[in-house]
């Protein structure tokens, strides 16, 4: 009982120093508490953040690769149109060169098949000459 | 004196008045004339030599493939272009969604965190804490009752 009597004349003494070191002590509890509760969620919400920032991210590589792929197709398809553009041109040019070597050798000699000739072709008119 | 004027002016327009006659000075038909080594030329105009000719009528009768090789060529090359053009946007697009996907579900994410959090802010503490305290509250102001009466007497 007198460990009771001690405190309750303790108290009786300084109840306002106590109940303020009560409420200081809760206060701090608190705060500590709410600070914590908001660390906590921006964290998580960081935690989402770099879950968007990596697909993202992810999303964007993706692309990057796409769009470097589709060039190289189209510089692959771009040259090999060349070619076949390039290859058809000769093969326009040789057979040209082998018509005119056969009508050379067709009508060497022979100017009034070759005036004929030029005149289907373009329309004109063979006038022969009078020893002919 | 009106009637005068007019008159004068019609007579002046006559007399000053220049017929204009079309030319009708005849081109002729093309004409090509075969010639032999040192004959004479029927008309003055341009000898061709037999391959001359041939590079003239091969180059004609080679236009038509030529225009086609051209056109097919170009084409070609527009449908490539065409083909990059699509898949490019296409990837753009799939990326843009993808990214989009992304932010709704980051914006998903942080509301439900949000709402735990303003749940907590709003909701008190458990029951099982109130219990406790009453508990606690209760022995403590059993105690000081019993001494307070005990002081009194």
């Amino acid at each position: 009982m007198g460990v009771l009597t001690n405190i309750w004349e303790f108290t009786k003494r300084h109840w306002q120093a106590i109940l303020l070191v009560v409420v200081i002590a809760g206060g701090y509890v608190w705060f500590k508490n709410q600070q914590a509760s908001n660390a906590a969620t921006i964290v998580q919400i960081n935690e989402s953040h770099q879950i968007e920032l990596e697909k993202i991210t992810v999303a964007r590589a993706l692309e990057e690769a796409q769009h470097k792929a589709q060039l190289e197709r189209l510089q692959q398809s771009l040259e090999k149109i060349q070619q076949d553009y390039t290859q058809v041109q000769a093969t326009i040019a040789a057979q040209q060169t082998a018509q005119q070597k056969q009508i050379v050798q067709k009508y060497s000699n022979d100017s009034v098949g070759l005036a004929k000739l030029l005149a289907g072709e373009f329309g004109f008119v063979v006038v022969l000459p009078p020893t002919q | 004196m009106k009637r005068f004027i007019s008159s004068l002016l019609v007579i002046s327009v006559l007399a000053t008045a220049v017929p204009a006659f079309a030319d009708d000075t005849p081109i002729g038909p093309p004409v090509v004339a075969p010639l032999d080594k040192g004959a004479i030329a029927p008309f003055t105009g341009v000898l061709l030599s037999p391959p001359a000719i041939a590079q003239i009528i091969a180059e004609r009768d080679s236009v038509a493939a030529r225009i086609a090789a051209a056109v097919y060529h170009q084409s070609q090359v527009d449908d490539a272009n065409r083909r990059f053009d699509i898949d490019s946007l296409m990837s753009t697009c799939t990326a843009d969604k993808s990214i989009l996907q992304a932010q709704v579900d980051d914006g998903k994410r942080q509301v439900v965190i949000l709402n735990d959090q303003l749940k907590k802010s709003t909701s008190g503490p458990p029951a099982t804490l109130w219990i406790g305290l009453g508990a606690v509250a209760g022995v403590a102001l059993t105690v000081l009752t019993v001494f307070a009466v005990n002081q009194v007497k």
